[in-house]
């Protein structure tokens, strides 16, 4: 059998080389962008959710309701005031 | 084709009566200049046969099919400082330091039609006589005896009366300042806007019958962008203006109804009451800072000055529904912000705060790259670590922004703290945050992941920033220097 001249094999060599390092950087890149953005920022540390208690349920029990109904409020109040003629 | 003016006292204004012809009632202008420009204006240039494509979109609808004779060309009016000249001869502008950029106070154009002939202008806020605080602008090119020249102002004109209506006119000039702003938006010429009013073209008069605030809607939406309409809900609605100046300082210029007068005008800005350093007894808002809004009207020459309360025209209090023309990613409403800002109280366990009661609270919208531009610009006032957690975050394109001030913060224009929100943020979220800092300590917050919960919620010791300045957010408006 004819052996590959040394260039020609040098080249694949090289070329399988590249191929190689360009997929590793790929799935490191890769495994960077699956990073919780916690994991890229240093010195967090964790917070006890039950200090959070309180306002989560104040957001549960008050805030998010009276927004929900000060929204639809003004829905309404504008259903009417689309009307009214503009021609001063 | 082209007069100079020198103005040494405001009656030399008069000399424009002699100059320009009566269908550009020139005696009607010289009375709103000599009233509405400061006496920094010591030149104004006449450009005559200028073709301005606003009010040649009515005159080729409109005017051109009419009996009487209308001409097709406009006159401009330049208005410039004392140190500019004009050599007559040659057409040349002239300055001592060739920086004619710098001496320039923009533009009004003069309609042929009669009455109401102030047509597209810019003026510099700088010149108005009466007129100071924050005021929102874009840069207008403009070309005169081939300089390029340009002006930071926001577009103003009279209405037409018989084509067009105040309404028309609001929208016009809030969607000038868009396309002129950002590039995401085209540009409307004033028939258009009388268009696109109407589902089908009305014809003949009957845009001047006036228009409804739907229809000023349906102009923001036809424009490409989000309009959300915002009534007042009664005549103790607080919230109702704290929300009107949230939308102004984001920079978004708001289109006012006036119902009682039928009258719709451009809110573009606002001042203060000046900073002097009083104790605080109940939680304030930024609204309660505000002594006066800047107005476009189109009874008046730009930036009108309009009180909070009282005053002898009509106030803030006379405003009972307004549109915000929105950009497509803005879902958190300001109802929310406005609701949830002083909840902020209630994460003082985690993180230290002034006082409710001897705190000042403002807040709107601005981009995360504002955001980021802001700190990178005064990175010296920031902890690194929060300023790469800032760079980090994988902010949506706009957020809200609250910011908490003690009284002696507010006079120095500091804050104690400040929260990031996401303006993306459905109204059912019990935690639409990003990020709550001081001085001390930032809480970070995971919206990496949907139901994170308090789980998702890191903390973030800082130092350094214990005695650096830690300024207000103040970049979406112009500062105005009164000249």
């Amino acid at each position: 059998m004819k052996k590959k001249p040394e260039k020609q094999e040098k080249q694949e060599k090289q070329e399988k080389q590249e191929k190689q390092e360009k997929q590793e950087k790929q799935e490191k890149q890769e495994k960077q962008e699956d990073k919780n953005v916690f994991d890229l920022i240093e010195g967090l540390t964790s917070v006890d959710p039950d200090q959070l208690a309180d306002f989560e349920k104040a957001m549960s029990d008050e805030v998010i309701p009276e927004i929900v109904k000060m929204v639809e409020k003004r829905r309404m109040l504008a259903a009417k005031s689309r009307h009214w003629p503009l021609k001063c | 084709m082209y007069t100079w003016i020198p103005l040494n006292s405001s009656a030399d204004l008069d000399a424009l009566g002699a100059e320009i012809s009566a269908e550009y009632d020139p005696q009607s202008i010289i009375k709103r200049l000599r009233a509405g420009i400061s006496g920094a204006v010591k030149g104004v240039l006449i450009e005559r046969n200028y073709v301005d494509k606003d009010y040649r979109s009515t005159y080729y609808n409109f005017y051109a099919k009419k009996g009487q004779f209308y001409r097709a060309h406009c006159v401009r009016l330049h208005f410039f400082d004392a140190t500019v000249t004009f050599d007559a001869k040659a057409l040349k502008l002239g300055c001592p330091d060739g920086q004619l950029q710098d001496h320039y106070f923009g533009f009004i154009v003069l309609r042929p039609t009669g009455i109401a002939t102030i047509g597209r202008s810019v003026l510099s806020p700088d010149v108005r006589m009466g007129t100071s605080g924050y005021i929102i602008t874009a840069t207008h090119k403009v070309h005169l005896l081939g300089y390029k020249l340009s002006i930071q102002g926001f577009p103003s004109m009279d209405q037409h009366i018989d084509i067009s209506v105040c309404a028309h006119v609001a929208c016009w000039s809030i969607l000038r300042h868009y396309s002129e702003r950002y590039s995401v938006y085209r540009e409307f010429l004033t028939h258009d806007i009388t268009l696109m009013t109407q589902q089908f073209n009305p014809g003949g008069l009957v845009p001047s019958k006036g228009l409804e605030v739907s229809h000023a809607e349906r102009v923001f939406q036809e424009a490409g962008t989000f309009p959300m309409q915002v009534p007042r809900a009664g005549k103790n609605d607080t919230s109702f203006y704290r929300q009107l100046y949230a939308y102004v300082e984001s920079g978004f210029p708001l289109f006012a109804a006036m119902q009682s007068r039928q009258h719709a005008i451009a809110v573009v800005g606002y001042a203060w009451h000046p900073a002097v350093l009083t104790p605080i007894k109940k939680m304030q808002y930024a609204w309660d800072k505000v002594k006066s809004l800047v107005v476009v009207d189109d009874n008046h020459l730009p930036y009108h000055s309009i009180p909070v309360h009282g005053g002898t025209g009509y106030s803030a209090e006379d405003i009972d529904d307004f549109i915000v023309a929105l950009p497509e990613k803005i879902f958190y409403p300001a109802d929310a912000v406005d609701r949830l800002a002083p909840t902020l109280f209630q994460l003082g366990t985690l993180l230290a705060l002034p006082p409710e009661n001897k705190t000042i609270l403002r807040y709107f919208i601005t981009t995360g790259s504002a955001l980021r531009s802001f700190m990178r610009k005064r990175e010296s006032e920031f902890d690194p670590k929060l300023l790469e957690t800032v760079m980090t975050l994988p902010f949506a394109q706009f957020v809200w922004i609250v910011e908490l001030a003690t009284a002696a913060d507010w006079a120095a224009g500091q804050i104690s703290a400040r929260a990031v929100l996401d303006a993306t943020a459905s109204l059912r979220e019990r935690l639409p945050f990003w990020l709550f800092h001081n001085r001390s300590k930032a809480l970070v917050f995971n919206r990496n992941s949907v139901g994170a919960g308090a789980k998702g919620i890191r903390e973030l010791a800082l130092s350094g920033m214990e005695k650096t300045a830690l300024t207000r957010l103040d970049q979406n408006l112009r500062p105005t220097q009164s000249k």
